[in-house]
């Protein structure tokens, strides 16, 4: 049970992070002068030159929090973080998440006996775990896993004796049991540095789904983030104001490609265009943030005769525009430039073709700041990976930086003329596992393979100094995730695709 | 609203599927037309005899036998998971006919309001023009194939330099 009742966390997870492809792990704070990176999934706090500094992580570092991804405040005094903690009782929980979301497990509540009976009634032919949890009358699995923990906590005797009767009783009772049954929120949190202290005030929280990749508009006190459904089978956009007073949902489906505009009071995203999978996404921009900084209010209000009417005006929400019209079989990614320009990749197809010879590529696009026109960066073929998922613009939009999950290869693209050098070479088995981040508009962070022992190592390169290794006084094998050694398998025949369902 | 629409409705609301935004017209709708109310009643009533039903006797809820999956641990894991997404797109692209790369640019139109023409490229397709290629990439390189067997498209690695000329079915 535990296993399948953490399936649409896991799910979300695979979502968001891609597993074992590229994920972002450094994060450089405006100016430069410090950064957060994360070590064995772990938040520490460097300055410029690698060192650590302050006591800050040990406070992000608690052990009831996972904190996978942060937002630099725009001033450089703190970030946006997320965090999943644990809360010993529904009551407690209850304090703390929307009323809708309380409301939502309250209404199950009722079920759970019911449901779980059902459920056991048709597993047991199987004794399958996977087959008990789809066996469940209800497809809002997450909020029936809180009901379910919160009635074990309130009268554990009828669902012990329910699970009882599933061949693998021990583990489900296990799970339940786990933390004293306690239930995880997930939040998002501001996390000051200054002032000699540290200081953290929750934006928001669920119990629902996790609340993740915090981006704070660079202008304005608002910040965007993703918030996953329960069922982890699709991914929101939301946007909440620094003060956690005011928010709302910017679109229902998205992917996790999306970025403020330099004006920081639009948002541009990519969305699936057919609503299903993330293969063939659109490019919107929608203003969400008024002139004034306040949020928009909403498209949609009740006249006099209480009939939903749409409302037009300046600090009103429209519909998003829709700039751009993309192939993304890689992760779907995008950058906005400081001059406004949209920058993402798109595979390049042309149909009808011979499918026999036909080598996959991908390109990366330029959308003007007006929104008219689009234009290739001209590259030239082979110097961008076919898996153009993991690039990312410097502050001064002139330079990307690419990676890719199969090599641990970086490279460097000038945006202006599509002339790419390769700044780390690849070594054969390595995979990239790290995302780099500029530290400033000519200097580049990356993970590199470093040293004697060819370790992964955190490496700071620049076209004037060159390349520079800033954790060469870590600890042993901190970084041993950023890179990953992939064990040659001569016998390896490895199917890459098959249409959907085939094993 | 015909009645199929109401129906469609009011299961997706009992489902949880509709936004807040459509629930709230929904109720406005239902309050203001007491037959459409009715029948919604009535579909409620036999959604719930209908879980009840299955609750009372869970081998109603096993219609159609469904074909076993193979189970998780016997599966091809894959380890290139964005390279099944490329070849779901390339079968994308050539049914939905969105051949090359699509560069759309629409702005939505208001409700009450004509869409605004702007001046738009007579085709949508963005040309690329070709350089020469670089000697020696450091990427992957994957080539589509059909699977022999018929079973559909495969993702081929075809770059020596990285990989020793391993051919990834």
């Amino acid at each position: 049970m535990k296993r399948t009742f953490h399936l649409a966390l896991l799910s979300t997870a695979a979502l968001l992070l891609s597993g074992c492809l590229p994920e972002e792990r450094i994060w450089w704070s405006p100016k430069g002068d410090r950064a957060i990176v994360l070590l064995k999934d772990r938040l520490r706090l460097v300055d410029e030159q690698g060192s650590f500094v302050g006591a800050v992580e040990d406070e992000l570092s608690k052990e009831d929090a996972l904190i996978k991804s942060v937002g630099w405040l725009p001033d450089g005094s703190g970030v946006v973080c997320q965090r999943v903690r644990k809360v010993a009782t529904w009551e407690e929980a209850r304090q703390l998440v929307p009323k809708a979301e309380t409301d939502a497990v309250d209404k199950i509540m009722p079920s759970v006996l019911p449901f779980l009976e059902a459920a056991v009634k048709l597993s047991v032919q199987t004794g399958s775990l996977d087959d008990f949890m789809e066996s469940l009358p209800t497809k809002d699995h997450e909020r029936f896993v809180i009901a379910v923990r919160r009635s074990f906590q309130q009268d554990p005797a009828p669902i012990e004796l329910l699970l009882a009767r599933l061949p693998n009783a021990a583990e489900s009772l296990e799970w339940l049991k786990k933390d004293g049954g306690a239930i995880e929120v997930a939040e998002l949190a501001i996390f000051k540095f200054d002032a000699g202290r540290s200081e953290l005030q929750v934006l928001a929280r669920s119990i629902l789904g996790p609340l993740v990749l915090p981006r704070v508009s660079p202008k304005h006190g608002a910040v965007a983030y993703l918030k996953a459904d329960e069922n982890a089978a699709k991914v929101a956009l939301e946007v909440i104001t620094l003060d956690g007073r005011a928010g709302f949902t910017v679109a229902r489906h998205v992917t996790t490609a999306f970025d403020w505009a330099p004006d920081g009071r639009s948002l541009v995203f990519m969305a699936p265009i057919d609503g299903e999978g993330e293969k063939l996404n659109a490019v919107h921009r929608l203003t969400v943030v008024q002139d004034n900084g306040q949020l928009m209010k909403p498209r949609y209000d009740r006249d006099v005769d209480g009939k939903m009417i749409e409302v037009k005006g300046r600090d009103r929400l429209t519909a998003p525009a829709t700039l751009a019209t993309a192939i993304t079989p890689n992760r779907p990614a995008l950058q906005v430039l400081p001059d406004g320009r949209v920058l993402f990749a798109s595979s390049m197809m042309t149909l009808p073709a011979k499918v026999t010879t036909s080598e996959l590529e991908s390109r990366l696009f330029l959308v003007s700041a007006d929104g008219e026109s689009l234009e290739p960066i001209p590259t030239a073929p082979g110097d961008l990976p076919a898996n153009l998922g993991y690039f990312v613009a410097s502050p001064d939009g002139k330079r990307i930086a690419v990676v890719e999950g199969e090599t641990d290869a970086v490279a460097v693209v000038d945006v202006d003329s599509g002339r790419t050098q390769i700044i780390s070479p690849p070594h054969p088995n390595w995979g990239c596992r790290t995302i780099p981040a500029w530290k400033s508009a000519a200097e580049l962070t990356f993970a590199a393979l470093h040293g004697s022992e060819a370790k992964p190592a955190w490496m700071l390169w620049s076209e004037v100094a060159g390349l520079r290794c800033l954790s060469e006084k870590w600890p042993a094998d901190t970084m041993a995730d950023w890179l990953e050694f992939k064990k040659p398998d001569p016998a390896a025949e490895s199917v890459i695709s098959k249409p959907s369902g085939q094993p | 609203m015909n009645p199929q629409s109401l129906h469609a409705l009011v299961i997706d609301r009992h489902a949880g599927e509709l936004s807040p935004e459509a629930v709230e017209l929904l109720d406005l709708h239902l309050a203001q037309h007491p037959s459409a109310r009715a029948e919604a009643d009535r579909i409620i009533q036999a959604l719930h005899a209908t879980s009840e039903a299955v609750l009372q006797h869970p081998e109603l809820g096993r219609v159609v036998p469904q074909e076993r999956v193979a189970p998780a641990a016997t599966r091809r894991v894959s380890t290139l998971p964005w390279l099944a997404w490329a070849a779901a797109a390339a079968l994308l692209a050539a049914v939905t006919g969105a051949g090359g790369f699509i560069a759309g640019r629409a702005q939505h139109s208001d409700a009450g309001q004509s869409p605004v023409v702007k001046d738009v490229p007579s085709s949508p397709v963005i040309a690329v023009a070709q350089t020469a290629p670089r000697k020696q990439s450091p990427w992957a390189q994957y080539r589509m194939t059909f699977d022999p067997s018929g079973q559909g498209v495969q993702v081929v690695r075809v770059d020596s330099a990285n990989q020793g000329d391993k051919v990834l079915r």
